[in-house]
């Protein structure tokens, strides 16, 4: 698969994958761009542009992995985007999934149990998924800010975190991931209740493109916050 | 629906052998025991179809094998008159012809139809059940005496077969299949 470079235009790159516009809203870019290529966008929006390509590259190509001089970019922006990310979830993607199987409940018949059931699951997964997020909000993320600051002035670890690893806060997405897959699987294959198609469509529809989304963020914090972190943890340790 | 062979001897050169010459034949992974009752706990497929390689001295527990099953006694040495009800056997004299003839009726009689590749097996629906009732791999174990390892493999293929993953839900499958009766539980809490 190709990747997107600097001098690419950036209503190109959507044209190409759709799954990127939440992508630049969390970069604060708007639309109505013109032809303007990535760099010119980024250059103009002080946005960082390897860091820029990399996110891009690395929601477009599954298989992309980012050079070893993006390392150096800084973590306070890759946890700025993730925050971003989770900010794009919290308040638009799973409230727009919850309405839309409200009303795919709805449009069953009453006390269909196999709708409820549907719905009771959903919370639960939700309940996870929010319990994951905070995780990250609370734990994960201060600490790779922390040591970031303390990497770029001082250099020595404040006492609050020493001892303690990037690795260690990877925590698994499988479960969280595992779930999702579960519930898509469960309405495509199983699900026997006389609803809207239309309604059920939007829903799975919208469900597939968090599904999408959500593997491609994971992949962002295993592949590029993780690596980025661990090399600071690294430098720090044998002094700077 | 699904065809399985099986050897059930005490003489384990005798498992090895049959399994040996089989192979050629019988693509399938073939089962081996040493009792009927380890076949029974571990080996046998409910819902498959079976053609059991047994040892003749096993013929008074041949009624303990239920379902789809052709029995093949397997004697020492052919025996001087063959019984009526019981045309096909082999012994240890038998040839790779006799064998083979054996497993190419056994595979012409494949019925089609019946379970289809990702339909669960009777067992298999069991132990969903019991996994979806919120019961540990432990559990499941001791109430159909099966070992754990077992138990786990069951649900490796369960979640193969259905793409289902988490307890949560495969306890709202369970329910969407009618396997649990949802008035007995809470599934508020089980999911």
């Amino acid at each position: 698969m190709e990747l997107f470079t600097r001098d690419d235009k950036l209503s190109t790159v959507i044209i190409n994958n759709q799954h990127l516009l939440p992508v630049l809203n969390r970069f604060e870019i708007r639309l109505g761009f013109g032809d303007a290529t990535i760099a010119e966008i980024c250059s103009a929006r002080n946005i960082n542009l390897p860091f820029f390509l990399d996110i891009i590259n690395a929601f477009h190509n599954p298989d992309y992995f980012p050079e070893a001089e993006l390392l150096t970019i800084s973590p306070t922006l890759i946890v700025d985007y993730l925050q971003r990310t989770h900010h794009y979830y919290l308040h638009w993607l799973l409230p727009k999934i919850e309405n839309q199987l409200e009303s795919l409940i709805l449009s069953g018949k009453p006390n269909d149990e196999n709708l409820k059931l549907l719905r009771i699951f959903f919370r639960k997964y939700k309940k996870e998924l929010l319990a994951h997020i905070m995780d990250e909000e609370e734990s994960v993320f201060p600490y790779v800010l922390n040591l970031t600051e303390a990497y770029e002035t001082d250099g020595i670890i404040p006492e609050s975190i020493r001892g303690k690893s990037i690795l260690a806060y990877e925590k698994e997405h499988s479960d969280v991931d595992t779930k999702l897959n579960d519930l898509k699987n469960l309405v495509i294959k199983f699900l026997v209740a006389d609803y809207d198609d239309n309604l059920c469509n939007e829903f799975l529809i919208t469900l597939l493109r968090f599904e999408k989304d959500l593997i491609d963020h994971a992949r962002i914090e295993d592949k590029i916050l993780v690596p980025v972190v661990a090399r600071i943890e690294k430098l720090m340790h044998h002094g700077k | 629906m699904e065809s399985k062979i099986a050897v059930v001897h005490r003489s384990e050169i005798v498992r090895r052998g049959l399994v040996a010459v089989l192979n050629p034949i019988w693509k399938s992974d073939i089962v081996q025991s040493e009792s009927v009752e380890l076949f029974l706990a571990l080996g046998y497929c409910n819902t498959c179809r079976s053609l059991v390689f047994l040892d003749a001295e096993f013929s008074v527990q041949s009624d303990k094998i239920p379902g789809k099953t052709s029995l093949v006694p397997v004697y020492y040495l052919p025996p001087p008159v063959p019984e009526p009800e019981q045309p096909v056997y082999i012994s240890l004299m038998s040839d790779y012809e006799e064998l083979r003839k054996i497993v190419d009726d056994f595979k012409s009689q494949d019925a089609s139809g019946g379970l289809n590749e990702n339909e669960l097996t009777q067992r298999e629906t069991e132990i969903l059940r019991q996994v979806a009732m919120g019961y540990s791999n432990k559990e499941i174990a001791d109430s159909l005496f099966i070992s754990i390892h077992t138990v786990i493999t069951h649900r490796k293929n369960i979640t193969g077969k259905l793409g289902i993953k988490s307890i949560s839900g495969l306890t709202v499958y369970a329910i969407i299949n009618h396997l649990i009766d949802p008035d007995l539980i809470d599934p508020e809490k089980l999911i």
